[in-house]
């Protein structure tokens, strides 16, 4: 025990000290107390240094104080006083016995208690220890009332003993006296009778006058004893009968009758009833001298008796004393203990992170747990005072008075409920609410709510993808760490074949096909055991033996310490899709297969195409330039022999083979507009046309046209095709606008569905919108070429231009009121 | 400017005789020799085949040279005179009918000198070729010969 620690620290010397000292103590106390105690109960009192020394200071002080209190005892207390002598036996056994019980004391090993496991198990036990504690009280009680008793009626009956011994010598005295009486009475009738002087009367007198009060004080003193009685009526008769004679004597010599006087002297009478007196008054004494001797004996043995009954009284207290403090101190070993362990709980109470709070039922919070206060915000002076259902707006589906009313009938309660904290959260908790009865049977609610809304949004949540895996398309299989299947959805049983129950505890090389080398599971392996993701393609056999393909990724799952606990695997059945796949594999290949025979056909035909360009640019047109060259040469060369008929048919043939030239010229345009790859960059477009606009003024010098460009106009484009485009346009607005006085000619920008259009309007012929159609086609024409000469191919051309920079061109135009030519230039296309 | 001497090379007879007919007209009387062929023009240019012996280091003051040619292609032959160190200074002029870009950018890859198409109109064919002839034979300063 800390105490005993605590007390034992005290330096040797000390403990020793206080031991002789608490020694001579006792010592001196039963030496101011022998008067009253006498040699009653020698060493009690010194008991009490023994134990004090081993509680306080050990079992060395312990031991001490047993062998100086015996000394002591031995030396001063027992008799005889002052010395080492021992008169009787039972000093002797009971300075064993004390010597025995205080080695026993300084031995008694540390009590040590079992703590309680549980403090609800303590108390189960507590009702024993309470009878026991009862029983030696009242053994104790009852021996010292026992000895009181014992000790009691020896008193008394010693005391009788002692009224005995003086009423013998009373009887004693009284015999004695009744004697020196009648020798008195004697002597003094003698001497007067010699003498007759009757002043030798006076003893006779006084002793006749003591004698009847002596023999009354002696018969009351021998009343008890029948044999003394009838001694005292012989020494009555005797005493009667020679005070008679004595009389007679002395009225004799009043009478001066000195012969008979004489006589009765010389008869001896008188020496013969003395004698008798005497041998009888002997027999009386001797008699209460026996009856002394016999009644000394029975108090000696009563005054032993009880020496005997206190030392084994004594001895036995002892015994319980030792045994109660055992007790007590055990008892208070106990107690200190469940403090202790209340104490414990009360800090593990503290600790827990469940809300622990106490109501009596129907009252108010009075203990409110520290996890309490964490949970629902609540300080302990907020709470403690306070209803709890209310409060805490407590409430369960059924009513708390169903919950109270269950808790009162069961003496527990488990199940859900729900509460508000402080800041108005909601909780859903789970209650174990238990109902103590104390032992004056109140009632108090043991409340321990622990917070499951966390828990229960998870499982929820849990729920939710429990739900999801169950119902996902894909299988999922978990494995433990040792690769052993531990849970396989409905998914995965629709694709191996393999139910639930089947997979379970099995190992996934369970679909193993042999597709596989033993490299791809060592690479698989080496990436989960690296924390890493695996994706790949499996292919599988299923449960009836075919083989399927399957996409995976399988991830290890880790715990906090960074421990591989599972693998996860999602799968899906890909061999549909690889049949897809594979199928449209094959048709790309076909099909590109079919796009580089297709390519090369057009290689060709482009490079055909370019051949015949080439060959229409030089070949054709050298016939034509021998045609005209040679009808030149028969004008010049053989004019005179042709009349002006014939010199004008030369002129035509001479102008259509010019003809044929332009047309060729303008075809192989249209070709070139084709093929010609696109440069983009940023053009002027008002620049552009001012350039154009110039050339054109140049070429007609007659005409008079008002031109009208926007200003900024900017685009992305093939500068050269654009040029080409514009000036098309231009020239044909040119051309259109013949027959106006006043033509005038815009380019500018309009907005078309939101997006920027250029136009070149004019106020020329225009045409009919009916025959719009035709306008953009090659070689086609809508005015006669008469009356504007053209080869077709200009505007042809133009729409190539747009459609090759990813725009569009239209026209509005009404017939004799102008046309309009709208294009836009796709906005960064090519 | 009677002893510059024009190499004409062109298969076509016709256009032959018009070329012929458009320098008469043009007055411009210098020699005028006439390859058919690119090997031809070749031979006369290098001394081979029927010019062997032929003085090589007298290069023609101007060469017409068509592209189309049979056996050695107008660009060829450009390309051997540009190669050759002797004739690679030798104004050489592309007189074709064809206008494909890809030729015109072709022909002055490889240094040649001019390039001019050939008008269908015979009057614009005898003004081209006048113009032409009075520029390089009269106007124009002749290359350096080459050492």
């Amino acid at each position: 025990m800390n105490r005993e620690k605590l007390l034992k620290a005290l330096p040797a010397i000390e403990r020793y000290a206080s031991t002789v000292l608490a020694v001579v103590c006792t010592l001196g106390l039963r030496l101011v107390l022998d008067p009253v105690l006498g040699d009653r109960a020698p060493f009690m009192f010194f008991i009490l240094p023994i134990w004090v020394a081993k509680r306080l200071w050990g079992r060395g002080p312990g031991l001490l104080a047993t062998l100086l209190g015996g000394i002591s005892v031995w030396y001063f207390i027992l008799e005889p006083g002052f010395s080492f002598a021992v008169k009787n036996r039972a000093d002797a056994f009971n300075l064993a016995g004390y010597f025995v019980i205080g080695v026993g004391i300084s031995f008694l090993g540390q009590v040590t208690t079992r703590p309680p496991a549980s403090l609800a198990e303590d108390g189960k036990s507590s009702k024993f220890r309470v009878v026991r504690q009862t029983a030696v009280l009242a053994a104790a009680v009852l021996i010292l009332a026992g000895m009181g008793l014992l000790l009691l009626r020896d008193f008394r009956r010693t005391q009788d003993a002692e009224g005995w011994v003086i009423h013998t010598y009373q009887v004693i005295n009284s015999a004695e006296s009744l004697r020196s009486l009648m020798v008195d009475a004697e002597a003094g009738q003698r001497d007067f009778l010699m003498t007759g002087d009757e002043r030798f009367l006076a003893p006779y007198n006084s002793a006749v006058a003591a004698l009847p009060r002596n023999l009354d004080e002696l018969k009351g003193l021998t009343s008890d004893n029948p044999a003394q009685q009838a001694r005292w009526n012989q020494i009555n008769g005797i005493v009667d009968m020679r005070l008679a004679m004595l009389e007679r004597g002395i009225e004799m010599r009043k009478a001066s009758e000195v012969e008979q006087v004489n006589a009765a002297l010389r008869s001896g009478q008188a020496e013969q009833s003395m004698n008798k007196l005497r041998s009888t008054l002997d027999a009386v004494m001797r008699e209460e001298r026996r009856l002394l001797v016999g009644r000394r004996a029975e108090t000696e043995l009563r005054a032993s008796r009880g020496r005997w009954v206190l030392g084994l009284g004594s001895t036995v207290l002892i015994i319980l004393l030792v045994f109660a403090s055992v007790v007590i101190e055990r008892e208070t070993v106990r107690r200190e203990e469940i403090a202790q362990a209340l104490r414990r709980h009360a800090d593990l109470l503290e600790q827990a992170h469940d809300s622990l709070f106490t109501w009596p039922l129907g009252g108010a919070i009075d203990y409110w747990s520290r996890g309490a206060e964490t949970l629902y915000g609540y300080s302990r002076e907020e709470a403690v005072g306070r209803s709890s259902h209310e409060f805490l707006q407590t409430s369960h589906p059924l009513g708390m008075a169903q919950v109270d009313f269950m808790l009162e009938r069961e003496g527990q309660w488990k199940g859900e409920l729900t509460q508000s904290t402080k800041d108005g959260r909601k909780l859903i908790v789970e209650g174990l609410w238990k109902l103590a009865v104390d032992a004056k049977g109140n009632k108090t609610v043991l409340e321990a709510n622990r917070d499951i809304t966390e828990h229960k949004r998870a499982e929820a949540e849990n729920l939710l993808l429990a739900t999801a895996i169950e119902q996902a398309a894909e299988s999922v299989v978990i494995t433990d760490r040792d690769a052993k299947i531990q849970y396989a959805n409905p998914a995965f049983t629709r694709t191996t074949g393999y139910t639930h129950v089947e997979a379970l505890g099995q190992n996934p090389r369970l679909l193993k096909s042999g597709q596989h080398d033993a490299q791809f599971y060592q690479e698989l392996w080496a990436t989960l055991a690296a924390g890493k993701l695996w994706r790949g393609e499996f292919t599988n056999r299923r449960k009836d033996g075919t083989l399927y393909m399957e996409e995976a990724t399988v991830a290890p799952v880790r715990d906090a310490s960074g421990e591989i606990t599972n693998y996860i695997a999602i799968k899906s059945d890909i061999t549909e899709r690889k049949r897809g796949e594979e199928e449209v594999r094959l048709l790309n290949v076909e099909l590109e297969q079919r796009v580089r025979a297709r390519t090369e056909e057009l290689e060709t035909a482009n490079r055909e195409l370019e051949a015949f360009a080439h060959s229409v640019s030089h070949d054709l047109r050298a016939p034509l330039r021998g045609i005209d060259g040679w009808s030149l040469a028969l004008l010049e060369d053989c004019g005179e022999h042709l009349d002006a008929q014939g010199q004008k048919y030369l002129e035509r043939v001479r102008s259509e083979a010019q003809r044929m030239g332009r047309l060729i010229d303008d075809l192989l345009h249209l070709s070139r507009v084709s093929r010609a790859e696109l440069v983009p960059s940023t053009i002027d477009l008002t620049a552009l046309a001012e350039t154009i606009i110039a050339r054109l003024k140049e070429a007609h010098p007659g005409r008079c046209i008002e031109f009208v460009v926007a200003p900024q106009l900017q685009c992305t484009g093939d500068a050269r095709l654009l040029e080409i485009a514009l000036t098309n346009l231009l020239d044909n607005a040119v051309k259109f606008t013949g027959p106006r006085a006043a033509a005038r000619i815009e380019f500018g920008t309009t907005e078309c569905e939101g997006n920027p259009a250029f136009f070149v309007g004019d106020n020329g012929v225009g045409f009919d919108m009916a025959h719009a159609g035709m306008l953009f086609g090659p070689f086609q024409r809508l005015h006669k070429a008469s009356e504007f000469p053209g080869t077709g191919i200009g505007l042809a051309t133009v729409q190539r231009v747009i459609h090759r920079h990813g725009g569009h061109i239209w026209a509005e135009a009404q017939a004799g009121a102008g046309a309009k030519l709208y294009f836009t230039l796709g906005a960064g296309k090519r | 400017m009677n002893t510059k001497t024009i190499l004409l090379v062109e298969d076509d007879p016709s256009d032959i005789d018009l070329t012929k007919r458009a320098l008469a007209k043009g007055h411009i009387l210098n020699n005028l020799v006439v390859a058919s062929d690119g090997q031809e023009a070749l031979d006369y240019l290098f001394g081979t085949g029927a010019y062997a012996g032929r003085d090589i280091s007298d290069f023609p003051a101007l060469t017409l040279m068509d592209l189309k040619l049979p056996k050695v292609s107008g660009l060829d032959v450009l390309r051997r005179i540009r190669a050759e160190t002797v004739t690679r200074r030798m104004p050489v002029v592309i007189l074709t009918s064809s206008r494909e870009e890809q030729d015109i950018a072709a022909g002055y890859d490889l240094g040649v000198n001019s390039y001019i198409r050939k008008p269908v109109d015979f009057e614009q064919f005898v003004q081209s070729v006048v113009q032409l002839g009075l520029y390089w034979l009269v106007l124009n300063e002749d290359p350096p010969k080459v050492k």
